[in-house]
């Protein structure tokens, strides 16, 4: 005889909590897949995608089919290894543009923000400065100036993206500390004999970081977005290196014929955007309902 | 009132805390001094409480935060045991500070929301023991290598001093002939190019240097002119320039990780520019290491930590971005795995270090807790915001009483607070003076509530003292005309008297932008006289321990 275990469901379900802890559908959709295209971004050389620059004679144009999930362009690349490996150079520059924002606009707007007086004043001023330049002119002069050769690219546009995050995200930043800096907790670790590094750090970041984090993730979605606008006037990474934005510059004759060539890099390029917004605006959400309490 | 002098001030019983002349100005934003305070004076003997009474924008709340700096106050002179704290610098204060502790006016917002009560009443522990135990071991791990250096030194100081030129020498010698090939000077010219090398130039270069010496003239020689130098020096100037040697070292092993980088980026592209940013970020982060460890050993320890992972973090993405094909993904695997060990590692250690605190700390934390009458069970691991006001300014005078302080200063503690809790938390606070021999500073609006707990009480109006005494004598006999008023506005439970028919204080502060001439009270005196407009009321004892600051107290002839 074959004894079956049965497991008894005890668990209770806190309908109240649950519905104030879950995030919903979309936001999961929105994650998983952020997820996927970066496992497949990351991995694209060992995945078993096509050769991104290899063109497949006599499937110019050709729509999606078996062998080509999403089609061929204009010359008869796969289009679908085009989008995997242009989100490689879309989620670089994004996350590495962002992360350096992040750590030295953070930095700044915590050290303006806590410090007030002549330190937010001067810090303050350095942040403007940054935000008087036109960022096209930036790319222009800076792509011009220092690598015409395009072997930089990257860097230099990493470089330019994160020096024009700095400032709004350093805002940011400095106005929440700012907030937090009037609770009386500061005052009261200060007066513990903490150190002001240890009162940024451990008292007023943990309570800015969650506004931070989602500010972030719409900076990224931002950041994706001008790379596109960018490779769109032949600034970034250039040509056999596969960008989103290339991509949908280059499938624009072809609109006519084939817009699948112009539909998938830009349905791409909607959705890892969409789902930054999405996932930033339900954790801003999220977070802001709790603060809410106090 | 509102009157200057000290002749309250009692010199003969040695007060454990005495503010004298205190003068608080502050900016306003058009410019104009604002003046909070001006020519406070206060003494507190040992185990007294003194309470501070005025009405709201008097100056109170500033004078609380000027006695413990924050900020410091204009002028005047602050005592504490002896100790003129407006003297003492950043460093010397905050390691007062434990025995001065604040409790505040609006309990949930002294309390930081994202920590749990646990952490919120030992943070001050955390404070304390994480300083003591990271300046113990920079304190060793200095001494040791501190050592290192005096017998290097000792034993080489004379061949050092003609070795180290001589090593430099050649160096510069080889880098000459070296930048004289044409292909390499291509090479020292490509790496002018990069943005990096164009911020990090002359920084680079010095590494560079100490990278090709290594490589070409030697390690002895590099080792030699590196450290022994600083070696010579550490005997003259102590451990500060242990610092310094141990700089050198770390530089000469970054330059071994610079040399690994160029051969490695000779091969070209990315590489190239990625290994001179971390080169750079690694030398800015030394150079932040360095400093701090020179300016106060203790602070090195953990930055060096960070430094260390940060780096080794920066290195492997960098690198793996420049592989391709399968090594990434061998590369890729194995330094995941590696850091996965490692990070697991250092956390576990910092959750360990973490819990092992925690468990020192739970003695004392469930102590106070009990002393404020806290119910420990279940509380400890709740959120401020799941406790009410009452319960959450438990908290924070628990928070106040684990370091054992002598002074607390009670800004306006039961403001916010409901009736019936009032009376609790002014009662504990009670208990606790008798439990712990506080010495109290307490600080209301309401004279009502200073009553029965002061020893002593002092009315404040527009930044200055208008009457000082014991509360017996200051509630039935009131000298200053406004502590009268205030006296007066306290609501009574005696249905025969009319609080209507009491009198009243017109009008409101005057700014304390330009406050008034002579007594500063007199705009809204009821009894004001010319005298009054032109002349600033001194302090004057009008009973024993009672003293007042008006030209017409209650007591004298023109009042009878």
């Amino acid at each position: 005889m074959i004894k079956l275990k049965l497991r008894k469901r005890t668990r209770e379900v806190d309908e109240t909590s649950r519905t104030n802890n879950s995030l919903g559908l979309m936001f999961w959709a929105a994650v998983s897949f952020l997820a996927v295209l970066t496992f497949c971004a990351i991995f694209a050389d060992i995945l078993p995608f096509k050769n991104p620059t290899q063109t497949f004679k006599g499937f110019n144009k050709n729509g999606p089919s078996g062998s080509f999930l999403l089609g061929n362009d204009g010359v008869g690349r796969d289009i679908l290894s085009r989008v995997v490996y242009g989100a490689q150079t879309s989620l670089v520059i994004a996350v590495v543009g962002t992360s350096i924002a992040l750590i030295i606009g953070g930095s700044i707007g915590l050290a303006a923000g806590y410090y007030r007086g002549k330190v937010d004043r001067l810090l303050t001023i350095m942040l403007n400065t940054t935000l008087i330049i036109p960022p096209l002119i930036l790319f222009i002069s800076l792509i011009l100036f220092l690598d015409p050769a395009a072997e930089r690219r990257m860097f230099i546009l990493i470089f330019t993206f994160a020096l024009l995050s700095i400032a709004p995200i350093g805002r940011v930043v400095r106005a929440n500390t700012m907030a937090w800096s009037e609770r009386e907790f500061v005052l009261a670790a200060q007066t513990i004999g903490a150190r002001n590094g240890r009162v940024m750090f451990r008292e007023i970041l943990p309570n800015v970081a969650p506004s931070l984090i989602s500010y972030s993730l719409i900076v990224m979605a931002t950041l994706i977005i001008v790379e596109g606008a960018v490779a769109f006037l032949g600034l970034s990474v250039p040509s056999p290196t596969p960008t989103w934005g290339d991509m949908i510059n280059k499938g624009r004759p072809h609109l006519d014929v084939a817009p699948h060539i112009t539909l998938m890099p830009a349905l791409s390029m909607f959705l890892t955007v969409l789902s930054l917004n999405f996932i930033g605006d339900k954790l801003q959400e999220k977070f802001e309902s709790k603060a809410a309490i106090l | 009132m509102a009157g200057s002098g000290n002749l309250h001030l009692r010199e003969q019983e040695k007060p454990l805390l005495r503010v004298e002349d205190l003068v608080v100005n502050f900016l306003s934003a058009g410019g104009e001094t604002v003046q909070a305070v001006s020519g406070f004076s206060i003494d507190v003997l040992e185990g007294e409480t003194l309470g501070l009474v005025g009405e709201s924008g008097c100056g109170k709340s500033t004078t609380a935060r000027a006695i413990i700096q924050s900020p410091k106050p204009t002028a005047g002179s602050i005592q504490l045991d002896g100790v003129e704290l407006t003297e003492l610098d950043d460093e010397e204060m905050r390691r007062t500070r434990p025995i001065l502790q604040m409790i505040f006016q609006d309990p949930i917002s002294s309390l930081n929301p994202r920590r749990t009560i646990r952490d919120v009443v030992a943070e001050p522990l955390y404070v304390w023991w994480e300083e003591e135990t990271g300046r113990l071991a920079i304190a060793s791990w200095f001494e040791k290598t501190g050592n290192l250096f005096q017998k290097i030194s000792s034993k080489f100081s004379r061949p050092a001093r003609i070795l180290a030129p001589l090593a430099w020498l050649s160096l510069i010698f080889w880098l000459v002939s070296e930048a004289s090939d044409e292909r390499s000077l291509e090479t020292w010219l490509s790496w002018l190019k990069t943005p990096a090398q164009f911020i990090g130039f002359p920084v680079l270069f010095i590494l560079a240097a100490m990278a090709a010496a290594l490589s070409v003239v030697g390690a002895v020689w590099l080792v030699l002119a590196v450290i022994l130098p600083f070696g010579v020096i550490s005997g003259k100037f102590g451990s500060v320039t242990n610092t310094v040697g141990l700089t050198g070292l770390f530089t000469s092993l970054f330059a071994v990780v610079f040399l690994f980088f160029r051969t490695w980026s000779s091969l070209g592209g990315v590489a190239h520019w990625l290994s001179s940013g971390i080169l750079l970020l690694a030398v800015g982060f030394l150079a932040v290491w360095s400093l701090l460890a020179c300016r106060e050993p203790s602070r090195a320890g953990s930055s060096a930590l960070a430094v260390l992972v940060f780096m080794l973090f920066a290195i492997q993405v960098f690198y793996i971005v420049g592989l391709d094909g399968n090594t990434k993904l061998a590369v890729f695997s194995l330094s995941a795995a590696v850091d996965g060990i490692l990070y697991w590692l250092i956390a576990r250690r910092y959750k360990l270090a973490r819990a092992q605190m925690r468990q020192r700390a739970e003695p004392e934390v469930k102590r106070v807790l009990e002393a404020v009458g806290m119910e420990v069970e279940g509380s400890l691991e709740r959120k401020p915001h799941e406790f009410s006001g009452g319960q959450a300014q438990r908290i924070s005078i628990a928070r106040a009483l684990i370091l054992n302080p002598k002074v607390v200063i009670c800004d306006e503690p039961v403001s916010a607070l409901d009736v019936s809790v009032q009376a609790q938390i002014l009662n504990l606070l009670e208990d606790m003076k008798a439990a712990y021999g506080l010495t109290l500073v307490f600080i209301a609006h309401d004279l009502a509530v200073v009553k029965n707990i002061s020893d002593r009480v002092a009315v404040m109006y527009l930044g200055k003292i208008c009457e000082v005494g014991p509360p017996e004598l200051l509630y039935s006999a009131p000298q200053h005309p406004y502590t009268r008023l205030l006296i007066d506005a306290i609501p009574r439970p005696d249905p025969e008297f009319d609080q209507r028919n009491a009198v009243r204080i017109e009008g409101e502060l005057p700014s304390p932008l330009a406050p008034p001439s002579g007594c500063r009270f007199r705009t809204r005196c009821p009894n004001v006289q010319a005298k009054c407009s032109t002349e600033e009321p001194q302090m004057k004892e009008v009973a024993s321990g009672h003293y007042v600051a008006c030209h017409y107290p209650a007591d004298s002839e023109l009042n009878q």
